[in-house]
């Protein structure tokens, strides 16, 4: 089995979500922190190195969670974005090229009670769209979602089934912040946010924090844990935003598709899970596309006929995602596909599990991708 | 910059763009097109982003375009916007290349052929914004 030369991770933790009134953003994440070192079995003697993504209000930075936590660790760096690849990408290399053997990786946020304003007008261009009314990750999803339909007669009904099928996966997880009950009609009989688009194909803000520890697979062997491994890791950038043709629809996913299928040596028929991170429902519509789970313009079918369900051919989100666990950058994907792999998700657990996807964007500025594994 | 309560306004006096929403507000649609490769260029920017020379020319375009995308907020995520929902932000094609983020002021489809029009939205300030037009044979 592949480990030496790889890079697992080998921990995880996170606080409840929700409203955490009164705690901030280094604390926080400091609590998740506490958690993963004590599920990697790890003293906190043996981190020496610290990948700590900011907050939404800009804190919790490497330099304020070393203080925090009592590090001094041989590496550390802070990422201003979020996702959760771009951490694990970078801690990859920093393990990889030595600068460090065992990486925690931190997030929280307390960006609910803190009252993040999200409104925000979407893209480099804001000063010239703002005028137009043009705010809110809504805006940019709504029209993505109706070019799709243009180009593909792609139904509301269909896309309905993410939101839908998100909670019945968060009905089976007791950190979700929404468990109850949706069905396609509930869904369809709720108002219009932005139309084509309503309230449940959006995320909400949340608090709550997550931490992972990776380390080398020569290191991982000691380990109580099976570890999961990194098997592929792939990024892009669009910087050209609006000046490239057709990018709402984010078609340079399909390149981070190809470079994480090859790095890893799978393909799309490999894959026993897919975590899509989404602030919106049509996200994942996208990356169940561009990543060749289905035809480009058949994701429409596809999400109705089930297939991303449990028991599906590649269930999706299985958290309940960022539409009902939590708004956490995709963080809390990467804790659900852990959990998965090392057959610890109770009654959500797909039987068998042995790799997953887990792609996941920054707006329309960068996209990313990793494929992990798990050592039976 | 514009207070909480009154509506996003363009700043005519902008390094960058101030050129295109004084062009607005006297009727027309001007872009940047690159001294050296000519290419129509938006968003604004200080260089050409094909061939990096400096610099731009503003350059009257046929405000034709045909709608690429459409969506109708039925929230205003500005205070200042309250009034106006429910209201439509599309993505517009234009016939020379760029696309633009803009409203349109009717029901239409993706698809649609569109022609620029220019709302004043205060004292001396337009918007470019589109209705349909008949596809010329």
């Amino acid at each position: 089995m592949r480990s030496a030369g790889q890079s697992v991770i080998v921990g995880i933790g996170h606080t409840e979500q929700g409203e955490l009134p009164g705690r901030g953003a280094p604390e926080i994440a400091a609590s998740a922190f506490a958690e993963a070192l004590a599920d990697a079995g790890l003293r906190k003697s043996d981190v020496d190195g610290l990948i700590a993504c900011r907050s939404t209000f800009g804190d919790a930075g490497d330099v304020e969670m070393g203080a925090l936590l009592g590090l001094s660790p041989a590496y550390s760096a802070t990422l201003d974005y979020g996702s959760c690849n771009f951490s694990i990408h970078l801690a990859a290399m920093a393990i990889q090229a030595g600068l460090a053997s065992t990486v925690a990786l931190t997030y929280g946020t307390n960006a609910r009670t803190g009252q993040a304003d999200f409104a925000r007008t979407i893209g480099g261009a804001a000063r010239m769209t703002e005028p137009y009314g043009y705010q809110h990750i809504a805006g940019p999803a709504a029209l993505a979602f109706a070019r799709h339909q243009h180009l593909y007669g792609t139904t509301e009904e269909q896309l309905a089934h993410i939101a839908v099928n998100q909670r019945e996966y968060a009905a089976l997880n007791p950190l979700a912040v929404f468990r109850t009950p949706l069905s396609v009609e509930d869904y369809l009989a709720s108002p219009y946010l932005v139309e084509p688009l309503r309230r449940h194909d959006l995320t909400m803000i949340s608090d709550g924090g997550v931490a992972l520890i990776m380390t080398s697979g020569a290191r991982a062997r000691d380990l109580a844990r099976p570890p999961v491994v990194l098997a592929g890791a792939a990024q892009t950038t669009a910087l050209r935003e609006h000046a490239d043709p057709d990018h709402l629809l984010r078609p340079w996913l399909a390149q981070v598709a190809e470079r994480v299928y090859a790095a890893a040596g799978a393909g799309p028929d490999d894959i026993d899970l897919l975590y899509a991170q989404d602030p919106t429902s049509v996200w994942v519509l996208q990356m169940l596309e561009w990543f060749g789970f289905c035809k480009v313009g058949e994701g429409g079918p596809f999400l109705a006929d089930g297939h991303t369900r449990l028991g599906g051919s590649i269930p999706v989100n299985t958290n309940g995602g960022q539409l009902s666990e939590a708004y956490m950058w995709g963080w809390l994907h990467v804790v659900e596909l852990v959990r998965q792999l090392r057959g610890q998700a109770g009654a959500r657990q797909v039987r068998g599990a042995e790799r997953a996807l887990y792609c996941s964007t920054m707006e329309f500025k960068k996209g990313a991708a990793s494929i992990f594994e798990v050592a039976r | 910059m514009t207070s909480a309560r009154t509506r996003p306004l363009p700043d005519l006096d902008d390094p960058l763009a101030g050129p295109h929403w004084r062009a607005a507000a006297a009727g027309r649609l001007e872009v940047q097109r690159c001294p050296a490769c000519d290419e129509p260029r938006w968003p604004p920017a200080p260089i050409c982003p094909g061939c990096l020379v400096p610099g731009g020319t503003w350059s009257l375009l046929s405000g034709d375009g045909v709608v690429w995308s459409v969506a109708t907020y039925h929230r205003a995520f500005h205070p200042g916007l309250s009034a106006e929902v429910p209201y439509r932000v599309a993505v517009v094609e234009l016939a020379e290349g760029p696309r633009l983020v803009t409203n349109v002021r009717e029901d239409v489809r993706a698809g649609d052929a569109v022609r620029a029009v220019f709302d004043e939205v205060a004292p001396g300030i337009r918007l470019i914004r589109f209705e349909r037009r008949e596809e010329r044979t």
